[in-house]
């Protein structure tokens, strides 16, 4: 019976694997407004159109549009201003509980959404390290929020690490996308230019600040990203009855030597020493950054995440995540975070 | 006291001299000769009786022959036989002893129409009289008409036979029995060489069970679904597409009776066939529109099978077999009036599809199974009276384990999914006294669906090291439907008929989704929880047909349905109205009808394995409503026979799940990254409703040119959508949207016993929501997501078949015929879904399609003795 199958086979099917000839002339663009706003940072807004998933073009950014931020609680508007690549900044600084209104004008359309500050977060954050042997074995973080029954709250955690010290501006070596994620630094003779275009000096010790830290998984090669399946960042929320009833939520992450390591892009923990004895030792530091989001900031990033998931088993019997937005007449997010950083000692 | 003694007295003379009357009237009566003259008749009934006659002997024909149905009759019985089916009205005056008989301007025909060949009573033949009126025969075959008192003739005529006409004289018109003889029917070939507009009386509704055998599947066997696929109003269906869409609906909007008991699935593994058997079928009403008042309980159409009761004349068996599988079939008598009808199909199908899915779907040891068994024993006391016992079984089983090396994590998964019906009902059809007709129905429905999906993944998670997750989800719809129906009909004197009945219906239904933190290497039983569903659906109608003239019939009906839960309880009256204006080649008809559905499938959008379930309005959940306008032309002269119809049809209280993503997956993710456990709410907390419409035109036209057949329909059908959670409200065309489907048959008859068939279908792709913009996100990723609902349509489903039939009749009496063919010749890739494949060698992501069906041999041979 097998070989009659085979025959048939090569008598009458052929690959039934096919592609399609798409056409995505007429595709339909759409304004996005991305603004994040946080308590630590000017206002920033970016601004671009969108584009088919089979045009292989850059994005087009906007470049002629009107931003106007107004702070409802205080009946303030700021104008920003355009500074290339579709960003349009401000210096002022968002406060802690204010509510926000974008307003965006692109030719005749207008397109505008709300979003507020939320709160400092109350959390207590417990560190234990553990030491075999006389070396580093692993450290755990003991993470307790305590929410606001009053309001709805919305966090995303997640652990992140920033390299501290003097190092060779070197592509290969660890840090020299510090604190940036994907866009890449330039290198120059003298140190290392980051996208804000501020040079670092390979003698100064970078400042502690939010942008220095970068979550561990960036640094994870994107195949075995892929492969792994989930990142380090969780969500919570109390809309979701994650709380219990003294309206606390808790939870505890492990991080292991060999997980340290393997993420270190292969350098050993010990092996990170001086290059340069006039620098100060060169160490990496972890972090808990705790961010309270705003509830639209919160479900965008959630359905972000999702549609990312979902990606690998979509098909024309699914239907897509629908990515959440705020923003009237267009697409994006408009939202707000308070971000608070709990050094791991 | 001697008045009271005397009114006493006078009573009781009163009583005997009435139970005297009455014991004489009730005495019985013996006659030699099954026909007898009436004058004969009445001076019989004078020697032995006390009664005598009146009457004007003017009014007595001298060669009127009356039929005895029996030897002994009482002499009520007697005169209402008279009065019945004789132009003469009779009157007992037991009083004086005196039998009065006058003239009257009609009597009344009664009888049964049956197949030349198996002797099988033949519902919905067309009857019509000299006064130009018309009836069709029942479910049973039986029929009642009303004739002038000169009448001369009644016309026969039923789709698939020869039309026949009756002389009346020197016929019994109280038990006229009537053989139909087919157009030529060599077993599976239908040779048609008389005009085919032969059969414009018959009812809109009457479908050709020959012509269901010439409607091939997949594997080349007679299937009733690729059959109705070729109607203007039905979807052509897609690749891999199980159930039926009528004119945008659907596939759990279709009404599915097999002798008169519900059923919820009528599909085999994604449409190869259907679970009707071509030689277990007697008859087939099909309605898309102009329902009759005694269908509800689905929107979109009614598929009303009635099983044949098997051969009164002798033993017929046979044996199939082709690409699909093993047909067994033996029916006959048992007694004079006991007679019985098995069918059975079971699936060969699988080894053959088995390959298709591991080399093109990458899955390892795919097992796939299905069968039916038909059974049916039918007794009959009397010409008039039928009382049958039928059951149907059947199931599906789909068994799938993904290879582990098309995924880049290490995961195992087992998946299942089996689905079965099983019916059971007993009948009764009775002509009662004059002019009713009762047809009831008892019977049990049980449909059980499950699915499951069992996976264990392991990966590592940074903080967490590595993890190992263990989950499946089980789904389950299990309804069990207890059924009660009886329907009368009463026709009128002379045209016309009214009808009236019950419809109940108690559902147990159960539809869970359980989720558990195991890995499942084997089928398992799904536990029953407290889930049950017990509802009650009843309804209650009265449907009158009057002729407003001689070519304009109106039919009304009214019903009225209650709908019980536990929680609350829903009413409706919904008025079915059709006007109908015709002549001998043309008929037009206008309608509207209000339906309602109370038993909702939610289809499961996501990925991972069907989850779909059966669920019960609630009291959150309404019942869904339809309100459909249609009107129709259909004109036949000679051999061309063609119509148009349109129709616009509004739909509300339509359900869809919310969350986009499948439960399996929400699992996954909801439970690892958002710390929320095992969600198991209630379904109807995932589910949102809205409403929609449908609206489209339906052209066919059939011929014959000599030799040739041509058999073609077009339709032009739109479907859409509104839920205020998706795109906003606006609307959006629905999954079923088909703008356009074309079928042409043709059936080229190389001789008698063999011939050649062409079959093409062309049809719209399906709609779906296609991921198709890309947006950057805050960090500066890409995000991808869909513009709207359903906003890109797969490429078009066509097919263009080739198929040779021959019969053979053997020297023993037996004989052999057969069918071979090629599906899909031109070897079209038509999508069975669409997906998009990122490349990392290239800078943008290709849309590519799988398909299922290539180019396709496929053969039936059968054997008859």
């Amino acid at each position: 019976m097998k070989p009659f199958y085979v025959i048939l086979s090569l008598l009458l099917f052929v690959s039934c694997e096919t592609e399609v000839d798409y056409d995505y002339s007429d595709f339909e663009r759409e304004p996005v407004v991305n603004s994040i706003l946080s308590t630590d940072s000017g206002f920033n807004v970016d601004l671009h159109w969108t584009k088919s998933v089979f045009d292989d073009a850059d994005f087009q950014h906007i470049e002629n549009a009107r931003v106007t931020m107004h702070n409802v609680s205080s009946n303030i508007y700021s104008h920003l201003s355009y500074n290339g690549d579709g960003q349009y900044v401000a210096d002022n600084k968002p406060a802690e509980g204010q509510e926000y209104v974008l307003y965006v004008d692109i030719g005749k359309e207008r397109l505008w959404a709300t979003t507020q500050i939320p709160h400092n977060l109350d959390a207590n954050v417990k560190v234990e390290t553990d030491y075999k042997d006389g070396s580093f074995s692993s450290f755990s973080i003991d993470l307790e929020i305590l929410d606001n029954p009053n309001e709805e709250n919305f966090y995303i955690y997640e652990v992140v690490k920033r390299v501290v010290g003097c190092h060779e501006a070197d592509e290969d070596k660890v840090g020299d996308n510090l604190g940036q994620s994907d866009n890449g630094s330039d290198d120059t003779e003298n140190g290392t230019v980051d996208d804000s275009g501020q040079t670092r000096d390979s003698s100064v010790i970078a400042a502690p600040g939010i942008e220095d830290y970068e979550t561990i998984e960036s640094y994870t090669n994107q195949t075995d990203f892929e492969s792994k399946n989930l990142n380090a960042t969780s969500f919570v929320s109390d809309r979701d009855s994650e709380f219990d009833d003294n309206n606390k939520f808790t939870t505890s992450i492990v991080l292991t030597k060999e997980e340290i390591e393997n993420d270190n892009d292969n350098r050993k923990i010990e092996d990170i020493i001086l290059e340069d004895d006039s620098c100060e030792e060169e160490h990496i530091e972890y972090a808990l950054k705790i961010m309270t989001v705003s509830a639209e900031l919160f479900d965008y990033l959630k359905s972000v995440d999702l549609s990312n998931q979902q990606q690998r088993v979509n098909t024309s019997n699914t239907i897509p995540v629908n990515i959440e937005s705020n923003i009237e007449n267009g697409l994006g997010i408009f939202g707000g975070v308070n971000v608070q950083i709990f050094p791991i000692q | 006291m001697r008045r009271g003694h005397i009114i006493i007295c006078r009573v009781v003379y009163l009583l005997l001299l009435i139970s005297a009357g009455s014991s004489l009237s009730a005495q019985s009566l013996s006659f030699s000769e099954p026909q007898i003259k009436l004058e004969s008749l009445i001076r019989i009934v004078e020697s032995t009786t006390s009664f005598s006659f009146s009457y004007n002997p003017n009014i007595l024909a001298a060669d009127q022959l009356i039929y005895l149905p029996k030897s002994e009759i009482s002499l009520d019985d007697l005169m209402d036989l008279i009065d019945q089916h004789y132009p003469y009205n009779t009157h007992i005056d037991r009083r004086l002893s005196k039998i009065i008989i006058t003239d009257d301007d009609t009597y009344r025909v009664s009888g049964a129409v049956v197949d030349s060949l198996s002797g099988e009573r033949l519902p919905q033949v067309i009857i019509r009289g000299e006064a130009n009126n018309l009836v069709a025969t029942n479910d049973q075959g039986l029929f009642h008409i009303s004739v002038p008192k000169n009448s001369r003739q009644l016309q026969l005529s039923y789709i698939g036979y020869q039309n026949k006409t009756i002389n009346l004289a020197n016929v019994n018109p109280s038990a006229l029995l009537v053989e139909l003889y087919t157009d030529n029917i060599l077993i599976d070939i239908t040779i048609k060489d008389t005009p085919i507009a032969k059969s414009y009386l018959s009812p809109k509704s009457q479908e050709d069970p020959s012509e269901v055998r010439d409607a091939y599947n997949l594997g080349g066997t007679g299937d009733l679904f690729s059959y109705l696929r070729t109607k203007p109003s039905v979807s052509i269906g897609a690749e891999g597409q199980n159930g039926l869409s009528v004119r945008g609906g659907a596939h759990d909007q279709n009404m599915l009776l097999i002798d008169n008991i519900p059923i919820y699935e009528a599909s085999h593994l994604g449409g190869l066939s259907s679970i009707f058997l071509t030689d277990a079928i007697k008859s087939i009403n099909f309605y898309d529109s102009s329902f009759p008042a005694q269908y509800d309980g689905k929107l979109s159409s009614v598929v009303d099978v009635k099983l044949k009761s098997g051969n009164t004349k002798k033993i017929q068996k046979s044996l199939s077999l082709g690409i699909e599988g093993i047909q067994a079939h033996v029916d006959g008598p048992l007694s004079e009036k006991l007679t019985f009808n098995l069918n059975g199909k079971y699936s060969l199908f699988g080894p053959v599809v088995n390959r298709l899915l591991e080399n093109n779907l990458s899955l390892v040891e795919p097992d796939l199974l299905y069968y039916d068994l038909y059974g049916k024993m039918s007794y009959t006391p009397s010409p008039s009276t039928t009382i049958s016992l039928s059951s149907y079984v059947g199931h599906d089983n789909i068994s799938l384990r993904v290879n582990p090396s098309e995924l880049n994590i290490n995961v195992q998964d087992f998946n299942n999914v089996e689905w079965g019906n099983r019916v059971h009902s007993m009948g009764i059809s009775s002509a009662l006294g004059r002019r009713f007709f009762l047809n009831a129905n008892l019977g049990y429905s049980h449909y059980n669906y499950q699915s499951q999906g069992s996976y264990r993944i392991e990966f590592p998670a940074v903080g967490q090291g590595t993890i190992v997750e263990e989950f499946a989800i089980l789904s389950k719809t299990d309804i069990r439907d207890y059924v009660f129906s009886p329907h009368l009909e009463y026709y009128k004197k002379n045209k016309g008929k009214i009808s009236f009945g019950i419809n109940a219906i108690w559902h147990q239904n159960q539809a869970q989704i359980i989720e558990e933190d195991i890995f499942y290497e084997e089928v398992q039983t799904i536990p029953i929880v407290d889930s049950l569903y017990s509802t009650i659906e009843s309804g209650i109608y009265i449907e009158d047909q009057s002729y407003l003239s001689e070519n304009l019939l109106l039919t009304t009906g009214i019903r009225a349905n209650l709908f019980l839960n536990e929680e609350n309880n829903y009413t409706s009256i919904n008025p079915r109205i059709s006007l109908s204006y015709f002549t001998d080649s043309l008929r037009i008809t206008l309608g509207y009808d209000r339906m309602n559905q109370f038993i909702h499938l939610l289809s499961n959008p996501g990925p991972g394995l069907a989850s779909d379930l059966w669920v019960p309005s609630t009291s959150v959940v309404r019942p869904q409503v339809s309100s459909s306008f249609s009107l129709s032309m259909d004109y036949r002269s000679g051999y061309h026979h063609g119509g148009v119809a349109f129709y616009y049809r509004s739909l509300s209280n339509l359900i869809e799940y919310d969350n986009p993503f499948d439960i399996i997956y929400s699992y996954v993710v909801d439970r690892d990254k958002f710390n929320i456990e095992t969600d198991n709410r209630s379904w109807e907390e995932r589910v949102s409703t809205g409403s929609g419409r449908a609206l489209g035109m339906e052209v066919y036209y059939k011929t014959q040119v000599g030799k040739m057949d041509v058999d073609m329909s077009y339709a032009y059908s739109r479907s859409f959508r509104e839920f205020d959670n998706i795109d906003d409200g606006a609307s959006f065309t629905y999954k079923f949207d088909r703008p356009h489907n074309l079928h042409i048959r043709s059936l080229y008859r190389l001789s008698k016993s063999s011939h050649v068939a062409v079959n093409f279908a062309y049809a719209s792709g399906n709609t779906f929501t296609l991921a198709n913009q890309v947006q950057m996100s805050p960090d500066g990723g890409e995000v991808v997501s869909a513009k709207s609902r359903n906003n890109e349509r797969t490429p078009f489903f066509s097919h263009l078949d080739l198929d040779y039939g021959f019969t053979k009749s053997l020297s023993n009496g037996h004989q052999i015929s057969g069918r071979l063919g090629i599906y899909n010749i031109l070897n079209r890739y038509n999508p069975y879904y669409l997906y998009i494949e990122e490349d990392p060698n290239e800078s943008v992501p290709a849309l590519k399609q799988l398909s299922l069906y290539p180019r396709f041999p496929r053969f039936h041979i059968k054997y008859q003795w």
